[in-house]
């Protein structure tokens, strides 16, 4: 009980309470703009939350996570183009809505629908994330080895068609966090030791500079490319009514709760993400609706049901994407990534510690996530008119902005070691580019920066489980969890290339 | 025969994995403290693992790449041009950050970004606008940034001689000089209305204001909210 006062306390008082409005709002701008991508919008944010509480931080970045996956629907819906794959689907029919002119109905349908998504899935994780938590007490150096190889495994073949670049991209990820030292004997593990000893470099990559530059940097450098293309002005509409009719709502409770269902074990799945969850939704809306029991409208004619259905299934992907990254350290999808990189830095480790130490920050993330469902809501509301504005600023502009905040909040990191700063600041530039030809070249980007996260839980564990087991390397077949962890990596790696195969 | 970026990234990758193997081999093989038997992997042990896995991929993936007969498009000569600017500046930028400062490097990358961006290309012709323009950027950049200095050296003195905590405070100080500069922002807007309309003088306006506000900011935050040690270079105040 006194965990949950101190949670409480931690989000409502007003310095964290400010803190998410800024970022509810940022978020939703993020979103909103075609182009630029959540995780984008949290990893910006990250240097801000380095400064700030543990609580805060977090509270700041589960805004914009929240933020940004809604903001997604406005250009979805009003030009046909979504603000990132969050709302691939509401396209369809969010556009087919504004055609006949009920963009208002289409916009107050999806803030309505975000919300209702967003806190069912906040349900689902306070429920869910402790008892997968307590699983974790169960597990030795073996069984952590594993499960950082398993969600590796799972995000390389997830994130691309290719399963190859999926894998080579991960252990590139790994070969970054393997650079500085030894993690047991503190040796130097970086090229030419003899000259960079006295270099940053000791001091291995950093995961905020990274994480800033595999999202930020290459995207703006993605984007640059397009900028000549010049992008579609919002068009002049008259909005109208926004507020959707509570009993239109109601009657779709299936379809609410088949895509709550569907968001939140997605985006429990590592490596999955929200744009699986809003096709299939969809799909299963578009099942419903045609049933000739049913007196929806159907969905793919332009109606409501087909803009509530992935936004309920997007915003639920953000609670369920948290479960694995509370009870396990494990993220769910990219955006939730760089979210576990934060509580890293700050030397949070997820999993049962979590929820018995630091049970008041579990909580205190459980209510920022509630306030930034209802932010998000009324924000979203209250500016129904003011936010597709920012569909008018122009990319020559936002990009360099984006490009300069990216240094200098790579550099602030180490705000107070110039030296440290500045080659941060090189990293994020490096990585930034790196990962601009990776994506030209159609490799994820996901498993790098999982590599990185993943890499030191994974080395120390693995050389700690052979270690105990007397230098027997079958250690990790013969103990039961370990080995269903290693089964389930397989599945994952077997599973895409078996679909592929039947496929004509 | 012209390489596609996929071969590129796939060969790229083959002589990264190759460069690492040779690294791994070149570290001391390091066991943990106390392992008298011998039963930890080593420090070399994963790095390897590592280096051999993806030499193994990426032999893979540059035979498949070159049996691929689809390669993207390639970029037009105006948007590479553009690309290759934001890098060269970036790292330009990374360089004289330190000698120059935060202040004046931060708003002139901004301001050449923004122009050529707005412009979508580089050009001689803009050469004598993009100078003007680069002055303007100088000179608003200082105006701006040494009202802010001089407003909250000034409460901080008044704050702590009078007794009145909060006057001092950075955070409010801060608040102050963002909102003198919103005031001259919107003097600067309202006077210069015609010249914002105009499409041949609206890039300069915009990159002129975008990059001095944008500076403003980011030195408001970082360096007066959350303390961060932003280099002085060359201003001396």
């Amino acid at each position: 009980m006194q965990e949950l006062i101190s949670g409480f306390l931690q989000v409502f008082n007003l310095q964290t309470v400010l803190w998410i409005a800024l970022g509810e709002v940022f978020g939703i701008v993020i979103g909103a703009i075609p182009g630029l991508t959540a995780t984008m919008g949290i990893a910006l944010m990250l240097p801000l939350s380095f400064q700030l509480s543990n609580a805060t931080g977090m509270a700041l970045l589960l805004g914009v996570y929240c933020g940004a996956v809604s903001g997604a629907s406005i250009p979805a819906i009003l030009l046909g183009i979504p603000g990132n794959p969050n709302a691939i689907a509401t396209v369809y029919d969010g556009h087919s809505m504004t055609k006949k002119g009920l963009a208002g109905q289409a916009l107050g349908g999806a803030v309505v629908a975000s919300f209702i998504g967003g806190i069912l899935s906040l349900v689902a994780l306070a429920l869910f994330s402790p008892v997968i938590a307590r699983f974790t007490l169960a597990f030795g150096p073996a069984e952590k080895a594993t499960l950082a190889f398993v969600g590796l495994t799972i995000i390389a073949s997830v994130s691309s068609k290719n399963l190859a670049k999926g894998v080579l991209t991960g252990a590139f990820g790994l070969t970054l966090a393997l650079l500085g030292t030894d993690p047991f004997t503190d040796a130097l593990r970086i090229p030419f030791p003899e000259a960079l000893s006295k270099t940053p470099l000791t001091g291995g990559i950093k995961l905020i500079p990274a994480l800033i530059g595999l999202f930020g940097i290459s995207q703006a450098l993605f984007d640059l490319e397009r900028i000549r293309e010049g992008r579609m002005a919002p068009p002049q509409l008259k909005i109208g009514k926004v507020f959707p009719p509570l009993k239109k709502i109601a009657s779709m409770w299936r379809i609410i709760i088949e895509s709550t269902g569907i968001g939140t074990l997605i985006g429990a799945i590592p490596g999955t993400g929200a744009s699986i969850a809003v096709f299939l939704s969809y799909e299963r809306a578009k099942r419903i609706t045609s049933s000739p029991r049913s007196k929806l409208d159907r969905v793919g004619s332009g109606c409501l049901e087909g803009v509530v259905a992935p936004e309920v299934a997007n915003n639920a992907v953000t609670g369920g994407a948290l479960i694995p990254v509370l009870s396990l350290g494990i993220p769910g999808d990219s955006g939730t990534a760089v979210l576990l990189g934060a509580l890293l830095i700050k030397g949070v480790v997820p999993g049962y510690q979590l929820f018995s130490q630091n049970l008041d920050l579990v909580y205190a993330i459980f209510f920022a996530l509630l306030l930034s469902n209802i932010f998000m809501f009324s924000f979203q509301m209250m500016g129904v008119r003011l936010f597709p504005k920012v569909l008018s600023i122009p990319m020559a502009v936002l990009i360099p902005v984006i490009i300069v905040i990216s240094m200098i909040g790579s550099y602030a990191i180490e705000g107070q070691a110039v030296l440290s700063a500045i080659f941060d600041m090189g990293v994020a530039l490096f990585l930034g580019i790196v990962g601009y030809f990776l994506k030209k070249a159609d490799y994820p980007i996901a498993p790098i920066v999982l590599g990185l996260i993943l890499g030191g839980m994974l080395e120390v564990n693995f050389r700690r489980a052979v270690k105990l087991a007397g230098g027997n390397f079958l250690v990790f077949f013969t103990k039961p969890i370990a080995l269903a962890f290693i089964i389930l990596a397989l599945v994952s790696v077997a599973l895409p290339i078996i679909q592929r195969k039947r496929k004509p | 025969m012209k390489l596609g970026i996929r071969r590129i990234i796939a060969l790229a990758f083959l002589i990264f994995s190759l460069l690492y193997i040779a690294f791994s081999f070149s570290l001391k093989e390091m066991r943990m403290i106390g392992d008298d038997r011998g039963w930890d992997p080593g420090s070399r042990a994963l790095p390897l693992g590592l280096g051999f896995l993806m030499l193994a991929l990426s032999i893979y993936l540059s035979y498949r790449e070159s049996r691929k007969q689809h390669s993207p498009q390639p970029l037009e000569a105006g948007s590479r041009r553009l690309i290759l600017l934001t890098v060269t500046l970036s790292v330009l930028y990374i360089l004289l950050f330190e000698p120059i400062g935060f202040i004046l490097t931060t708003s002139l990358l901004l301001y050449t970004l923004i122009y050529f961006n707005y412009e979508q290309d580089i050009r001689r012709e803009m050469a004598v606008k993009f100078l003007a323009g680069f002055i303007f950027t100088l000179l608003l950049t200082l105006t701006v940034y040494t009202i802010s200095r001089f407003v909250i050296r000034g409460l901080f003195s008044i704050g702590k001689s009078s007794g009145v905590e909060f006057l001092s405070s950075r955070l409010f100080s801060s608040f102050i000089a963002l909102f003198l500069t919103a005031v001259l922002y919107m003097v600067l807007i309202l006077s210069g209305r015609k010249m914002l309309g105009k499409p041949s003088t609206r890039a300069i306006v915009i990159s002129v204001l975008t990059s001095a506000g944008v500076t403003e900011v980011l030195y408001l935050v970082f360096k007066q909210i959350f303390y961060v040690s932003l280099t002085q270079g060359i201003i001396i105040w």
